[in-house]
């Protein structure tokens, strides 16, 4: 098993290298550079003269091969020195201290939330497949996965942010004015307040895939001989299902979770946008847009990271939660 | 079943099959179309409401010291260092509120817009214009406390002139400068190499930064110094915090050498959609937005809770917006050929529906409220069979019959690429190029990401692109319009005019407003006619500003003051107003 | 983005101990064609499975005649002495010059009680501009509302459809492709080659995939709808891959497939003609969802600004344009529309996709 770990952890080198290479080739391939996102914003009728202009490529080394540069920013890594951002001076390691842990609570909790409600939906759809309920249940969490996010935050904001209708949600950040001024436990409530509609948001398309991945599992494990034999032996019903075949048809859902984490940590940009939430999703978007590279590679790299590590402790999960297999020699 | 089908489809297409209409039908239908009502106006809507203007009153009454001002930012700053970033918002926070200039111009004077004291008490011009001296106040401090003196004002002209700092913008005004004297703790002298007609404008724009802020820092590590992220400065308001993606907070100096502020705080909170903005507003947690879309502030017009609680103000700063024509593309190298695409435009048409009216037609590369614009010159105005024309007097028609005009076989074909973000623009290219598919010309519409447009812009690599100039009061045409900026330079249209040339360094040298403001309509009339640019319109700022704000006005330069800015006590919600 | 559907791999029947068989016992596994239509009888058992591929099709009938369905020429058309037939099908440069400078307003002018034309249903095309008529409510002239610059609703949803489900399909085409050829190669030859391939899987798989699009869409020159496919169809390999590769896995150690090797059989041959087509069932399945998913990134990424380019009508590009102005004009035809003909489709494909796998499955 160590062994295993072992393994695992030094392939990631590897993978992050690659990782890392084709992003900053990508991202320095792209036309525009930080000299003209410089200008951005209200062009001034006023020019920023070619001086500068080549002083400033000198400064971020932008004229030299891109190998070299390449090199450079790994030979910073290695010293776990991810950067600053050229535009604004800051370390890139303390802007991403500062915005992954939001995303993580928000996309942990919807996590949280979907698996509360996708895995006892799952069971319930297989155990009664076929009925009218899972028939229901089905459309209704299809319909739900084709919902473009940005189309129901739309929605939500004009019909439950205030305004003309309904005032039941707030509509921006995860703090309101003068949350400075409240109790510990009414900051709790005022950010819980604030986190809702986001985690929902965040959430609710990937209900559809969890239940039904829950759903096809049960169906799996309970045609399987065991749970046969359990029945023949006559445990009830409710044992069958909740003990023997939930615990197993859970393994599908570890590795299901693996594979969540990417999009966590990027695919929130357009939550992020329209309730105007400080984190990941939106600090790589503007990086993009700002050619940011040290930025962009730095959020490359930690994202990678994650993933992979969630990735391994998903395997090793499944390995405990599943005798039948073990990362030993084969 | 086939039959089934073929049958239900025979069917469908006799069904469709309809005839053409007599006169008199067409005649009723038209009738008929004119009767639709059109909307009525509720009685509550009163003339300031409706025009887009501050009621008398605003200003009224003793101003009372206290309570927070909200103000709506729609995208957020890199820095709040003025010196190294160019941003309008940037500037509207820091500029005269935190960090002071030597001088400034007084908003509220229109339209001279004279020169007032600020870090400066008084200053003298010598006759030959060479030397400027500035005898500055006295017992200022920054905010921390340390004393101001003409140390930090040679330290920050210093700064700009370093190659190093990111100050471009700002050092070229200090081409000619030959030296700057320090002759004692409150005194500063210009000496320039020639004279320099807009000195004194520029000095008016730069912030006088701390000097004892930036100890130890050296050359370029100025640009990402913390001071850019919490700035020091002289002015009625302190930096307090910046919280990221959040908002900016400065609060009053009750330490101000001047008229102290009354507010307590300034929050500059950043909304960047629309629609969040709307629900902020009908909730009233903004006091002051001045970045409604034309669609917003028109819709607004009718919703009670909002008029309850605000003012709808439209006012006008400097700019306007225009499509770009890269003259060096043979396609676009004929000034008739442009003459006759701006002709095909029908800008009047897309600023009534699209813009709901709100805009102006713009007809004059400054800005036009100066004298450097006259009111009766225009640009080639909308007709297209007067375009057709000059276009088939060019030798310019279908010759290979694939629908597009051509000339020596060149199809008129051209892409105008836009940023991404303004839908309007988007929009009105496309009834533009509708127009103009229908006359056998054919343009496509590229939208691209921001620091990708420019960086093509800057390349001239485009055929052709929108965007919009954001102006001084009087500016200096020579980085726009001279040839010589043609590489390197903000001349993206690549237009070489040597009469242009040689007004634009007349200029330079004439120091009578008048004289200069004549020399400008000249320019103008000179480029307009050359189509290099086909101008669009000067956008309004369309503002909501809440009731309970008294002292406020707006400008065309700096929009509103927050240090004028005081807040009502009386002021309740659905009540007194 | 959503994360892939994992499908689970067919069971084989066990052999029965003892028994001599002059051929290998294992399931023949290159599927019968009554193997098919069980399948079929299986899908349509199910009322749901059958209306949601009633309503793909549907869809799919209204990208293919979009221009009959919607266009501001007719289908026939006599004016002024002269017939034309089928103007509606060619593009605004290549119709006569009588009739390329009229609006569908000028048209409907021109025709005098001489004329006659059949028209479209909907008697309006995706592009046509009509700044008198913008942000109007459902009317008889415009059955489901014009948007922003007059342009008809309901035309802009019928020619979008060809626009998302040709980028769906072509997308997911491509990486169906790509999965196969790369699965294949991979769960065949093994060692190194899988070993690879198997790197390649897994920084993909971690890679954030949505700003790999973002970037890509950023650097080209002029992104356009086949760059989209292109893209889409570039980050959704691994699941296919991954599937093949266990196929040929399993299927690799089957007797049969040593049979067939000892007759003459080529690697190639055996791959080509008896393992693919066994996995492609839970391929297909994959694709449907992916079809789904890739409607689905389209107008995100039109929403982000990274979408089809103008004047293209995509239901990406109408539902950004309702984000930008259904809260300020209550222009709520904007959304509803095109969000319940987006809602359905991919409802509809994900449907379909789960009822085929249920189909699929013989022991459910």
């Amino acid at each position: 098993m160590g062994s295993y770990v072992a393994r695992r952890l030094l392939v990631m080198f590897p993978t992050l290298l690659g990782i890392t290479f084709v992003t900053f080739l990508l991202v320095h391939l792209a036309p525009g550079d930080p000299v003209s996102a410089a200008m951005g914003g209200d062009l001034r009728a006023d020019a920023i003269s070619s001086q500068a202009i080549e002083h400033f490529r000198k400064e971020m080394r932008l004229d030299e091969p891109l190998l070299v540069q390449y090199g450079i920013w790994l030979g910073k890594l290695a010293s776990l020195d991810l950067g600053t951002s050229w535009r604004t001076g800051r370390g890139v390691g303390e802007q991403i201290a500062e915005r992954l842990p939001v995303t993580v609570a928000l996309g942990g909790s919807a996590m949280v939330l979907v698996y509360l409600i996708g895995i006892p939906l799952g069971v319930a759809s297989a155990v009664r497949r076929g009925s009218l309920g899972d028939r229901a249940t089905t459309v209704v969490l299809f319909v739900l996965y084709s919902l473009p996010s940005f189309w129901v935050g739309t929605l939500a904001i004009l019909f439950l942010g205030g305004g003309r209708y309904l005032d039941w949600i707030p509509v921006q950040g995860l703090r309101s004015p003068g949350w400075e001024s409240l109790s510990a436990m009414g900051r709790l409530r005022d950010l819980v307040w604030h986190a809702v509609t986001p985690v929902v948001m965040l959430g609710y398309a990937s209900l559809a895939s969890v239940s039904r991945y829950m759903r096809t599992g049960m169906l799996d494990v309970i045609r399987q001989d065991y749970v046969r034999t359990a029945r023949a032996k006559g445990l009830s019903e409710r044992v069958v299902v909740y003990k023997h075949a939930l615990r197993n048809s859970l393994i599908p859902i570890l590795s299901h979770l693996g594979t969540m984490v990417p999009f966590l940590l990027g695919g929130t940009v357009i939550v992020e946008r329209i309730f105007g939430i400080p984190g990941m999703g939106l600090l790589m978007f503007e990086a993009i847009l700002a050619r940011d590279y040290s930025l962009i590679m730095g959020i490359t790299t930690v994202t990678a990271m994650l993933t992979m590590l969630a990735l391994l402790v998903t395997d090793l999960l499944y390995a405990a939660v599943d005798p039948r297999i073990s990362y030993g020699k084969k | 079943m086939i039959r089934a089908v073929g049958m239900v489809l025979l069917a469908a297409l006799a069904a469709g099959c309809t005839r053409g209409r007599t006169d008199e039908q067409k005649a009723a239908d038209r009738r008929a179309e004119l009767a639709r009502a059109a909307p009525t106006i509720p009685a509550w809507i009163d003339e300031p409401w409706r025009e887009g203007f501050f009621p008398p009153g605003v200003d009224e009454g003793d101003p009372v010291p206290g309570g927070t001002l909200t103000v709506r930012v729609r995208s957020e700053p890199g820095s709040l260092g003025y010196l190294i970033e160019s941003d309008w918002w940037l500037s509207r926070i820091v500029l005269h509120d935190v960090n002071e200039s030597l001088i400034r111009t007084d908003p509220r004077r229109h339209p001279e817009y004279p020169f007032i004291p600020e870090l400066a008490e008084r200053w003298e011009e010598s006759p030959d214009r060479l030397r400027h001296v500035f005898h500055l106040r006295k017992g200022v401090r920054w905010h921390d406390g340390a004393p101001f003196s003409a140390r930090d004002v040679k330290f920050t002209i210093d700064r700009i002139l370093d190659p190093t700092v990111r100050a471009a913008r700002h050092a070229n005004s200090f081409v000619d400068l030959e030296a700057l004297e320090t002759p004692d703790d409150h005194t500063v002298v210009f000496r320039w190499r020639k004279p320099y007609v807009w000195a004194l404008a520029k000095l008016a724009e730069i912030p006088i930064y701390p000097a004892h802020a930036f100890a130890g820092i050296e050359g370029a590590d100025f640009n990402t110094a913390p001071f850019m992220r919490a700035p020091i400065g002289t002015g009625p308001f302190r930096f307090e915090s910046w919280t990221d993606k959040k908002e900016i907070v400065l609060a009053r100096n009750d330490d101000y050498w001047g008229e102290k502020a009354h507010v307590d705080r300034v929050v500059y909170r950043f909304v960047s959609e629309a629609n969040v903005a709307q629900q902020l507003l009908m909730r009233g947690e903004i006091d002051i937005d001045i970045d409604l879309t034309s669609e917003q502030y028109v819709q607004v017009a009718q919703e009670r809770k909002l008029f309850d609680r605000y003012h709808r103000v439209k006012y006008f700063d400097a700019n306007y917006g225009f499509i770009n024509w890269n003259t060096d593309r043979p396609v676009l190298s004929d000034p008739a050929v442009r003459n006759a695409l701006t002709m095909l435009l029908d800008r009047e048409k897309i600023r009534t529906t699209l813009l709901a009216g709100l805009d102006r037609t713009a007809n004059c590369i400054f800005y036009f409220d100066s004298p450097a614009c006259d009111p009766e010159f225009e640009q080639v105005p909308y007709d297209p069979p007067a375009a057709l024309r000059l276009l088939a007097e060019r030798g310019w028609a279908d010759r290979d019959g694939d629908g597009v005009l051509d000339k020596d076989g060149l199809p008129l074909r051209f892409t105008v690429s836009i940023p991404s973000g303004n839908q309007w623009v988007e929009q009105a290219l496309l009834v533009y190029r509708q127009t103009l598919t229908r006359v056998g010309i054919e343009m496509e519409v590229q939208k691209l990401e921001w620091s990708v447009f420019l960086a093509r812009l800057r390349g001239r690599e485009l055929d052709a692109g929108v965007l919009a100039w954001v102006m001084d009061l009087e500016s200096d045409p020579y980085t726009l319009w001279h040839s010589s900026q043609v590489e390197g330079g903000s001349n993206y249209t690549g237009y070489r005019n040597p009469e242009v040339d040689a007004l634009i360094e007349e200029l330079r040298g004439e120091f009578s407003r008048d004289a200069r403001m004549a020399i400008l309509r000249r320019i103008n009339r000179m480029v307009v006619r050359d189509n290099p640019q086909t101008l669009l319109f000067h956008k309004p700022r369309r503002a909501l500003v809440h009731r309970r704000l008294k002292g406020i006005y707006v400008s065309p330069i700096e929009s509103f003051q927050a240090r004028d800015v005081w807040i009502d006590p009386e002021w309740r919600d659905g009540g007194g107003r | 983005m959503r994360a892939g559907a994992k499908i689970a791999a067919p069971e084989q029947h066990p052999v029965h101990a003892g028994a001599e068989p002059p051929v290998p016992a294992t399931k023949e596994p290159k599927r019968q064609a009554s193997q098919w239509r069980a399948i079929w009888r299986r899908f349509a058992k199910g009322r749901l499975n059958v209306a949601a591929l009633v309503v793909v099709l549907v869809f799919a009938l209204l990208a293919v005649f979009a221009d009959f369905l919607a266009s501001d020429m007719p289908i026939v058309l006599h004016l002024d002495g002269k017939t034309h037939v089928l103007p509606n099908l060619r593009s605004e440069t290549s119709r006569p010059p009588e009739l390329r400078r009229l609006d569908p307003e000028g048209l409907w002018e021109a025709m005098g009680p001489e004329d006659w034309a059949i028209f479209t249903p909907v008697r309006r095309g995706p592009y046509d501009v009509d700044l008198l008529a913008r942000l109007e409510p459902p009317s008889s002239r415009h059955w489901l509302g014009t948007d922003a610059i007059g342009r008809d609703v309901l035309a802009r949803i019928i020619h979008g459809t060809r626009i998302s489900l040709s980028v769906g399909v072509v997308a997911v085409g491509l990486y169906v492709l790509i999965g196969i050829i790369l699965g294949a190669l991979a769960g065949y030859y093994g060692g190194k080659i899988d070993l690879i391939v198997s790197r390649l899987i897994e920084v993909k798989m971690v890679f954030p995939t949505f700003f790999l699009i973002l970037t890509i869409m950023g650097i080209v020159e002029r992104p356009t709808i086949w760059h989209l496919m292109l893209v889409i169809g570039f980050t959704g390999w691994p699941g296919v891959a991954r599937l093949i590769r266990g196929e040929i896995l399993r299927v690799r150690e089957l007797d049969y497939v040593a049979a067939v090797r000892a007759l003459g059989g080529s690697d190639a041959r055996i791959v080509l003609r008896h393992v693919i087509p066994n996995s492609i069932a839970p391929v297909f399945v994959a694709a449907t969802f992916g079809l789904a998913g890739a409607i689905l990134v389209e107008s995100a990424l039109s929403f982000l600004g990274f979408g089809t380019p103008p004047p293209t009508a995509s239901w990406g590009e109408l539902l950004t344009q309702a984000y930008e102005h259904a809260v300020t004009s209550g222009a709520w035809w904007l959304t509803v529309f095109p969000g319940a003909a987006l809602f359905l489709t991919v409802t509809s494909y994900n449907l379909v996709g789960e009822g085929l796998r249920d189909a699929l499955d013989p022991r459910l």
